[in-house]
């Protein structure tokens, strides 16, 4: 895993690196910094999923659950979660500043 | 770390310890206690065995007595000594015995080979018996002139035949193999050599004092014993050679024991010893055993608590967001998802009994963390460590709490009707486990890394313009880090729905495909060129086969993963760039997007640019390949925005409305509001001042009360990233520019006519004439400083007094005006406070009569104020707050102007169905929450129970 991050740009490098220096894990190696970068993301992807699912409503579930029974285009779905719940961008937004907040208090 | 097995995590990993460390243990006890030093001292058989294993057994306590090495080997030196009486001596463990077998030993071998010494000189004798020279011939020898060396040697044997006398005897040499007895044959054949040497000795005699015939006689006779002895001797050396044998066989069967013996000694020698090390091992890692014990317990009261904490703040959370939702619903407000979370994040951190259970959980991580950091430092971990288990142990509880929130919502929320969504939500954790570890960070990268609002992206921004979106600004990358998630989340769905649609398929034409792709990419992936040679594997699916092909494998494992990894990776993320710059961009046509993953409008492959975007775009970071395009155009906000200023509306209304939707990170929108429309004021002063003179200039600079007509459009460039950089380009329709002029407060609006700080289409309050009068009071306290020096503070005294006198509900365009004013000024929140509280005086019953507002309304709003007074002790306040705000301010006009017009009749007419259906439940929902109390639940039964009875009368009197 050393030389992962070799691969990845340089400018990203340089965003994760501050993000794990801001947690407080740049003293780990390597691997298992990425490891718990990858854990954090995939917690939070769940998490965007869970509160969009929520937002949506029983009825907005239930068309979300038809509309992705037939065919669907990416585009579709998220044109779907626009219209149904008011904000849907600032709800991300709010998740991913609100999850970020939660992972790096773990630094104090 | 113990055990062949890396553990994952750390109840995992205290778990197989614990375990681990409890088979030990009972190993422990089984082969524990003095049982090997015993048998150690039951196989030495030597002082030096005796002194090595009295070493190695070390202090041996018994019956409440010690014994040191040093006193032990004391014992056994003065044991060694003559007289000791060795039943004197103390047997901890055998060691009296040990020492009574070692010096007996001694003994028994000593006489032992004094036996077997006297024994081979006897057999040695024999021989030389049975070869020896008369005697006659030795003394005639002696007589002649032989050679003195001959004499010598022949009157040696004489001597020698003395001295086997002094053998053959065997007098005290017994044979202590034989039970301390010389040997029946040995005991013949000393006898028979004694005949024999008396037999030489009278020869001797003879010899010298006989006369010679005499002499020749007795000789004969001589000789002829002689010969008979001899023959015996001869039979009797055979004997002596099975002896000797006997004997050889015995000392190696000796041997043999000893040396069995001395690999038994050595054996449990070797045992005591590990015995030993096993020991002090064991009581450290029994020692392990009890902390790691002790630590998985305490991972299950934090895994308790933890869920105990989640479960609760759920079940508050969801509650009290029901009971603002209730309201918000009950009063029409549109809800905002942003907004509902974070009231919802809000609560968490404030609700009493919600903090309660977080302090429960966190004491005990507390707890859990001092016994782990404790453990680690008993194993002696450096400082440093110590420090990144310290750090690791944190950041992953941390992981751990919000995952399990994740799973406490999960069972909570969907666990009966839409199991699905569990389902879903794991195909999603899978979708992004079976990434690449590249994207997998990209994506960590494009989230997680982003920091706080606009200037967090910003950071970002450049990894994802430097990445090959060109010079992408900031605040496009707002947009495509939003866009990535929705497209992450669009992937499930899209997968989900691309299972379906295989499952029509030509199966084996399309795994045939598919393996065929999925082992090159295996092996491109091997080879680290993953980009160059996928961009040209489909370079060469695109030239060969066409679309066709494609569409055979599209609804394959492969392109579901690759779909949604895409999804994620080229609606927003930076990968997407680079990707496109290696010739990836085809991807999104290979996957089915026609339109490009971005719905650019890029139609379909174009392999000319594949190449040439392949070849230059690994250098050119800013090519701006079809890929990239598609991304950018979808993503990026345009340059300029156009609104239409609706009637009703205002310029800075329709700007916060707009900007508003746009932007929800922005707070003060007020302020942005009236910054852009004063910026533009002056940027565009002398255009303005030509067309409307410099007095109303002036007017409109000084008040912002702007005449504007509906359907204007006003021009915004907002592409700066920073909002204070944003500006108006225009304000005006169909080619006429600056199409307003500034509004006369004393003079009714016309009805077409829209404002910047209010909003068009000012409708007379039926039955009075005086609907704007309060304007003017608004006006005229804009321009009375307020108490803290803020210019445009509103003045409650003056408002409260129109309120009263002027029939302040008729125009609810004023109460948006002073609201904008208040909110503009940012320096009087309190002043919309008061002006709620003028309202709220206004429903006594007389001020009811002057207002001219109608009984019911009154009631109703006062009834809505006493629920918002009552919510305002628990967690409702801001949102209430907002409600009403939204109301005063006129940004719910229509609901407003219901409320004015009594056509709240109407509207009470539904909400009391509204209010029977849901306010029962809600009620039993809140008698079950501890936040209220008793006094509080029968408050809002009371509450309830008047605006249902209220609604009663409406209904009836309608």
């Amino acid at each position: 895993m050393t030389d992962q991050n070799e691969e990845i740009t340089s400018s990203q490098q340089q965003a994760l690196s501050q993000l794990i220096k801001d947690l407080g894990i740049d003293s780990l190696p390597q691997d298992k910094q990425n490891e718990l970068v990858i854990k954090m993301t995939e917690v939070l992807l769940k998490r965007i999923f869970l509160e969009t699912m929520e937002k949506l409503g029983e009825q907005g579930r239930e068309e979300y659950e038809k509309m992705s029974e037939g065919e669907i285009e990416p585009e579709q779905v998220a044109v779907f979660f626009k219209e149904k719940i008011n904000n849907y961008d600032g709800l991300v937004e709010a998740i991913i500043q609100d999850f970020r907040a939660e992972m790096l208090d773990a630094n104090n | 770390m113990k055990g062949a097995e890396e553990p994952k995590n750390w109840k995992q990993y205290y778990n197989n310890s614990r375990k681990n460390l409890a088979v030990d243990f009972e190993d422990v006890v089984e082969t524990n206690g003095a049982e090997k030093e015993s048998e150690l001292f039951a196989q030495v058989q030597t002082p030096d065995d005796l002194l090595e294993a009295v070493k190695l057994v070390g202090e041996i306590e018994e019956d409440s007595r010690k014994y040191s090495p040093q006193l032990l080997e004391d014992l056994f030196n003065s044991a060694k000594a003559d007289g000791f009486d060795l039943d004197k001596l103390p047997n901890p463990l055998g060691f009296r015995d040990a020492i009574k077998r070692v010096l007996v030993a001694e003994k028994e071998q000593k006489v032992r080979e004094d036996y077997k010494n006297n024994v081979n000189n006897l057999f040695a004798k024999f021989e030389k018996l049975t070869t020896a020279d008369s005697f006659a011939e030795i003394f005639k020898l002696l007589k002649t002139d032989a050679n003195q060396d001959e004499k010598t040697k022949k009157a040696n044997l004489i001597k020698d035949y003395n001295e086997l006398a002094l053998c053959c005897g065997l007098a005290g040499k017994d044979d202590p193999d034989n039970g301390g007895k010389i040997l029946e044959k040995v005991q013949e054949l000393s006898a028979r050599a004694m005949e024999m040497l008396d037999a030489f000795k009278a020869e001797a005699e003879a010899y010298i004092k006989k006369d010679e015939l005499e002499h020749d006689k007795k000789e004969i006779e001589r000789h002829l014993l002689q010969a008979k002895k001899r023959d015996t001797l001869k039979d009797d050396l055979v004997v002596a050679e099975d002896i000797k044998k006997d004997l050889k066989a015995k000392r190696e069967e000796r041997e043999k024991q000893a040396q069995d013996k001395r690999k038994i000694f050595e054996t449990k020698k070797t045992e005591l010893a590990e015995g030993k090390q096993q020991k002090t091992k064991k009581e450290i890692d029994s020692e392990l055993a009890v902390r790691h014990a002790e630590i998985v317990k305490k991972i299950a009261e934090v895994e308790v608590a933890r869920k105990a904490y989640l479960e609760k703040d759920y079940e508050k959370t969801a509650n009290l967001i029901r009971i603002k939702n209730f309201f918000k619903d009950g009063f029409g407000e549109k809800k905002d998802a942003a907004k509902e979370y974070q009231e919802s994040s809000e609560i968490s951190k404030t609700d009493r009994e919600i903090l309660a259970a977080k302090k429960e959980y966190d004491d005990k991580l507390k707890e859990l963390q001092i016994l782990v950091l404790d453990d680690a430092k008993k194993q002696n971990l450096p400082d440093e460590k110590l420090a990144e288990l310290y750090a690791q142990f944190k950041v992953e509880q941390r992981v751990t709490l919000a995952d399990e929130r994740n799973k406490v919502k999960v069972e909570k929320l969907h666990e009966n009707k839409f199991g699905w969504i569990k389902k879903a939500a794991n195909e999603m954790t899978d979708w992004y486990q079976n990434l690449n570890w590249k994207y997998k960070l990209a994506i960590a990268g494009g989230l997680m890394a982003t920091g706080a609002g606009v200037a967090g992206f910003t950071l970002a921004g450049v990894t994802f313009a430097g990445a090959g979106a060109g010079a992408v600004e900031a605040f496009t990358v707002v947009v495509a880090a939003r866009r990535a998630l929705g497209g992450v989340i669009a992937g499930v769905g899209a997968k989900r729905g691309l299972e379906v649609r295989g499952q029509a398929r030509d199966q084996k034409e399309i795994k045939r495909e598919q393996q065929k792709i999925l082992e090159e990419l295996k092996k491109i992936e091997e080879q680290d060129k993953k980009y160059q040679e996928l961009g040209a594997k489909f370079d060469n699916l695109l030239g060969k086969d066409g679309p066709d092909v494609l569409k055979k494998i599209k609804n394959q494992d492969l392109r579901q993963n690759l779909t949604a990894a895409a999804t994620g990776i080229f609606l927003g993320s930076g990968v997407a760039g680079e990707l496109a710059k290696m010739g990836f961009h085809s991807v999104g046509y290979y996957f089915g997007w026609h339109g490009g993953v971005g719905h650019s409008g890029h139609q379909g492959p174009q392999p000319a640019h594949l190449e040439k975007d392949a070849a230059s775009g690994a250098k050119n970071t800013n090519i701006k390949a079809p890929g990239v395009n598609a991304t950018a155009e979808k993503i990026a906000v345009p340059k300029v925005e156009k609104w239409t200023i609706e009637k009703g509306s205002s310029i800075e209304g329709t700007l916060r409305d707009h900007i508003g939707k746009a932007h929800s990170e922005i707070k003060n929108l007020g302020k942005l509001d009236h910054d852009l429309w004063k910026n533009y004021m002056t940027e565009h002063e002398t255009e303005i001042v030509e067309k409307v003179g410099q007095t109303e200039y002036a007017k409109m600079l000084k008040d912002g009360m702007v005449n504007v007509k509906p359907g204007t459009i006003i021009s915004l460039d907002d592409s700066d990233p920073d909002p204070s950089n944003w500006k108006i380009l225009g304000i005006g329709n169909e080619g006429v520019d600056n199409d307003f002029s500034h509004l006369n407060v004393h003079e009714h609006a016309p009805s077409h006519v829209a404002t910047v700080a209010h909003p068009a289409d000012v409708a007379e309050v039926p039955g009075s004439g005086t609907g704007h009068d309060l304007t003017d009071a608004a006006a005229a306290a804009d321009a009375t400083p307020s108490p803290n020096g803020a210019s445009s503070a509103y003045n409650i005294g003056d408002a409260k007094g129109h309120l009263l006198n002027d029939n302040p509900l008729g125009d609810p365009s004023h109460y948006g005006h002073i609201a904008d004013r208040v909110n503009d000024s940012g320096v009087d929140p309190s002043g919309l406070v008061a002006a709620e509280s003028a309202v709220d005086n206004a429903s006594t019953a007389g001020e009811v009569a002057v207002s001219g507002f109608s009984h019911t309304t009154i009631n109703y709003i006062f009834e809505n104020t006493r629920v918002r007074h009552f919510l305002n002790a628990g967690d409702h306040r801001r949102a209430i707050g907002d409600f009403r705000r939204e109301i005063i301010k006129g940004r719910n006009p229509e609901m407003f102007d219901k409320i004015r017009k009594v056509d709240v009749r109407e509207l009470m007419k539904n909400k009391h169905e509204f209010f029977s259906r849901k306010g029962g439940k809600m009620l039993g929902m809140l008698l079950k929450s501890p936040e209220f109390n008793s006094e509080k639940i029968i408050n809002l039964e009371e509450i309830t129970k008047n605006a249902v009875e209220n609604l009663d009368e409406i209904k009836m009197a309608a």
